[in-house]
């Protein structure tokens, strides 16, 4: 019998506010943090629409230890500041061989073309500290520092279903008893150097003389989707340790799955996301009509809202309600796996379902679910999924259940 | 247990995980069998590489890469993500793994890297102020992107199971694999194709092993032998580029197919240690040597008294490395490393040494610290192999430390190998 998990701590800071209670309110409003950024205007973009952060005061760290972080670190670092208070851990938990550290990261690309271009272009020397700041594990390697964790430590990429494999493989940790606690989820710094590669994919959305209705995904005028910063991070505990140390669970982890399409890059096969759900829908031994929410990976382009819709629709019918959180914040990339856990957990605990804002038109082919448009709904549920797939045909599937139910 | 059965009975002890295939890209081979060549070739004393280009002073680009077999598909990838193409194939051909047999979705790929596609952003950026971004297409991002090269192993493989990347710097190659273990012995999935890739970034980044004083000062371009891991003289390490990667299943799944096990995993640990200071991690190392020891006694493996060390050179790190050892082995341990042959990899560097781990103990030869002339002051209290010499034991222990990172992994020489029969 392998151990439970239980979410203990959540902490985020997003386009939607610096803090859960500030995205609760978004959520629940049905705000949107889509904005024009101006560089990418100056720099040609096809698209300058991208979710910001907005008042974001970042927190204040040592300089010895700031110098080595890059933007995306830091940010993890006040999404995690926010968690370990909600957990209420205490230092010699935090400070523990048995508590890990496993962290999404979308990439050092901001930081990486600074060691690129500033050598190679500029002529300028490199500090000394240029590789712990571009490093791949910069974010769980500066974070575990600063926390002074001292069990498992990495950063995992796996695209934009980073924070969800990092959370399926903290999880794992935890059910196996290799560790007790984990701090998880993931961050995405939106940076010119990281959205030039999509924007040159003719994947983002256009919209912008209303940004704020860009993102619609499964609406049949979607015309794809906007880029976000952001960060996400849970604190997941032995379900028993949580319990003995008297700790506010926020939910039990029940199901997680990640899997792979094997077949192309960019492109999704439906099949891969589809055998992912049922994977987790098995790993939670629980049936399909047992899901009474979906947090839709959906992001509002063409294909991918099609293939995830007759997913959904194939596997669950139009018995869950389905919504994608996207609509309002944008693809928040490696962060999105863990927010939207959160957004879920969220939902689930103050009994509203947030709404896919934008649409007004629901696509046909996307018509086979449950969809709540534009407006919040109150609703009880017990049991929700949370969907994220990526680049390289990489899904995760998390399923959350409430601790009363 | 499997994805999907959480209440099935497994024992904490797990299933038993053996390395089935085993694949090498790096500067003195692009195979195997070439890697083993030149390790028992009398290779000249100040050159080691055969088929790396030394650059800027570096080891780095591989000379004659692409291959000439190398498919269209993986050309069109970053040289990070071909690296890993090329080795994981190798693995997956010496593994016999015919996937018109297997359950794809059973099959994982754990590929991570430090830097990844490092280049690409220079690339990226020319066409930037080009302004012909599109040029940078759909491939762009996927270059990049630090999953990149796990992605693409899986894509040309044809794997449907999890695919990712860890990374913990210079443990990056012993996590990826420690955590496929992980995954095999506790049935997550029934094997895992696994370890690291890294591409040539010593334009960027040797200037700033330079500046950290990690770097060989007046290094002889044509001379590789500038790497002295635990010596007395030893400057600092020489960037290099390459992949390693294993095949790793557990035994009854290799028996079932076929399969001839090359060596058994018997104990994996990573952790870290939270200092400011990059190089402090032996405090980390020594206990996840420890754990490791505890696992493998457990495993029926025996005491672990060789060990291949990630010592590559440096300063502070190759004292940490010794100390280390040192106080979890105690005086007797048998230590080596690879990096005077190899130069440092950062990510792949640990799952290099995996594969010369399971290539060593097959061969029953222990290969020689190359550069290890004089131990240094901070280095003693340990035996060093400085010639090659006959392996006295049936386990190996491989250690990767640095960034705070730690970690080690057990392997053995598997039973039904040393019994001649597969599984």
């Amino acid at each position: 019998m392998y151990k439970r998990v239980a979410v203990t701590g959540m902490g985020i800071v997003n386009c939607l506010g610096n803090s859960v209670p500030e995205v609760l309110t978004a959520l629940r409003e049905g705000r949107s943090g889509v904005e024009i950024v101006e560089e990418y205007r100056a720099l040609g973009f096809r698209s300058a629409l991208a979710g910001t952060l907005k008042n974001y005061q970042p927190p204040v760290v040592d300089r010895v230890y700031l110098r080595q972080m890059g933007d995306n670190g830091l940010l993890a670092t006040a999404a995690t500041f926010e968690a370990l208070r909600d957990a209420q851990l205490a230092d010699e938990l935090v400070q523990h061989p048995r508590t890990g550290m496993i962290i999404a990261d979308s990439g050092t690309y901001k930081e990486t073309y600074q060691l690129c271009h500033q050598k190679k272009d500029l002529g300028k020397k490199l500090t000394g500290l240029a590789l712990p700041r571009a490093m791949a594990s910069t974010v769980s390697a500066n974070l575990s520092v600063l926390l002074k964790t001292q069990g498992q430590c990495m950063t995992v990429s796996a695209a934009c279903a980073g924070s969800a494999f990092a959370i399926f493989h903290s999880a794992w940790a935890i059910r196996l008893g290799l560790q007790d606690r984990m701090i998880t989820g993931g961050v995405h710094w939106g940076s010119w150097e990281f959205d030039c590669l999509f924007d040159s994919l003719r994947v983002f959305s256009r919209r912008e003389d209303s940004p704020k209705e860009a993102s619609r995904p499964f609406d049949a005028d979607r015309d794809g989707l906007v880029p976000s910063t952001a960060a996400g991070m849970v604190v997941l505990e032995d379900w028993d340790l949580a319990v003995e140390r008297g700790a506010h669970i926020h939910g039990e982890l029940i199901g997680v799955a990640t899997n792979s399409d094997g077949r192309e890059m960019t492109t999704p096969s439906g099949e891969g996301s589809a055998r992912c759900m049922r994977l987790a829908l098995e790993d939670a031994r629980i049936a399909p009509e047992n899901i009474e929410y979906v947090n839709a990976h959906a992001t509002g382009t063409k294909l991918g809202d099609e293939i995830e819709a007759r997913a959904i629709g194939e596997i669950f019918g139009q018995h869950p309600y389905v919504t994608s959180t996207k609509s309002g914040t944008g693809h928040e990339v490696s962060a999105g796996g863990c927010t939207e856990l959160i957004y879920t957990l969220l939902m689930m605990n103050h009994g509203f379902i947030a709404p896919t804002l934008n649409l007004h038109r629901i696509d046909e082919e996307c018509a086979m679910i449950r969809h709540v448009p534009r407006e919040a709904i109150p609703a009880d549920f017990d049991i929700g999924m949370s969907n994220s797939f990526g680049f390289g045909g990489v899904n995760a599937v998390l399923i959350v259940k409430r601790v009363d139910a | 247990m499997r994805q999907g059965q959480l209440q099935a009975v497994m024992p904490p002890a797990g299933r038993r995980v053996v390395m089935t295939g085993l694949g090498i890209v790096c500067p003195i081979g692009t195979s195997l069998e070439a890697v083993g060549r030149h390790l028992q070739s009398d290779a000249p004393a100040d050159r080691a590489g055969v088929t790396a280009r030394p650059v800027d002073g570096f080891l780095g680009e591989l000379t004659a890469w692409p291959p000439d077999d190398l498919q269209r598909a993986a050309r069109l990838c970053a040289p990070v993500a071909q690296y890993a193409i090329v080795a994981a194939t190798h693995a997956c051909q010496q593994a016999q793994l015919n996937l018109a047999g297997l359950d794809t979705s059973r099959i994982a790929v754990l590929v991570g890297s430090m830097l990844g596609g490092l280049p690409e952003m220079v690339r990226t950026q020319r066409l930037l102020d080009q302004g012909k971004l599109s040029r940078a297409g759909g491939m762009g991002t996927t270059k990049m992107m630090n999953s990149g090269s796990a992605v693409n192993v899986a894509a040309q493989l044809r794997l449907r199971g999890p695919v990712m990347s860890n990374s913990s710097g210079f443990a990056t190659g012993l996590d990826n694999i420690g955590c496929g273990y992980e995954w095999v012995r506790d049935g997550v999935v029934d094997v895992v194709v696994c370890g690291a890739t890294e591409e040539h970034c010593a334009p960027f980044l040797g200037r700033q092993f330079s500046s950290w004083e990690l770097s060989p000062i007046g290094v002889d371009p044509d001379c590789e032998v500038s790497v002295r891991p635990f010596d007395a003289h030893r400057e600092g390490s020489l960037l290099s580029a390459g992949s390693g990667i294993v095949v790793l299943e557990s035994a009854d799944h290799a028996q079932r197919r076929g399969a001839t096990p090359l060596a058994e995993v018997c104990g994996y640990a990573s952790g870290f240690e939270a200092s400011a200071a990059p190089d402090q991690f032996a405090t980390a190392l020594t206990r996840t040597i420890e754990q490791v020891c505890g696992q493998a006694a457990a495993a029926g493996a025996g005491s672990l008294t060789q060990v291949i060390s990630g010592a590559a050179g440096f300063r502070q790190a190759d004292a940490q490395h010794a100390l280390a050892i040192r106080d979890a082995l105690g005086t007797t341990a048998l230590v080596t490393a690879s990096a005077g042959w190899l130069g440092h990899s950062l990510a792949a560097s640990s799952a290099w040494n995996v594969v010369l781990a399971s290539l060593m103990l097959s061969q029953g030869v222990l290969m020689g610290c190359r550069g290890l002339q004089e131990i240094a002051p901070d280095c003693q209290g340990l035996r060093y192999v400085q010639d090659s010499r006959v392996a006295s034991d049936p386990a190996l222990l491989v250690t990767a430390g640095g960034l705070g990172f730690a970690s080690s992994l057990a392997i053995c020489r598997s039973t039904a190998a040393k019994n001649g029969s597969p599984g």
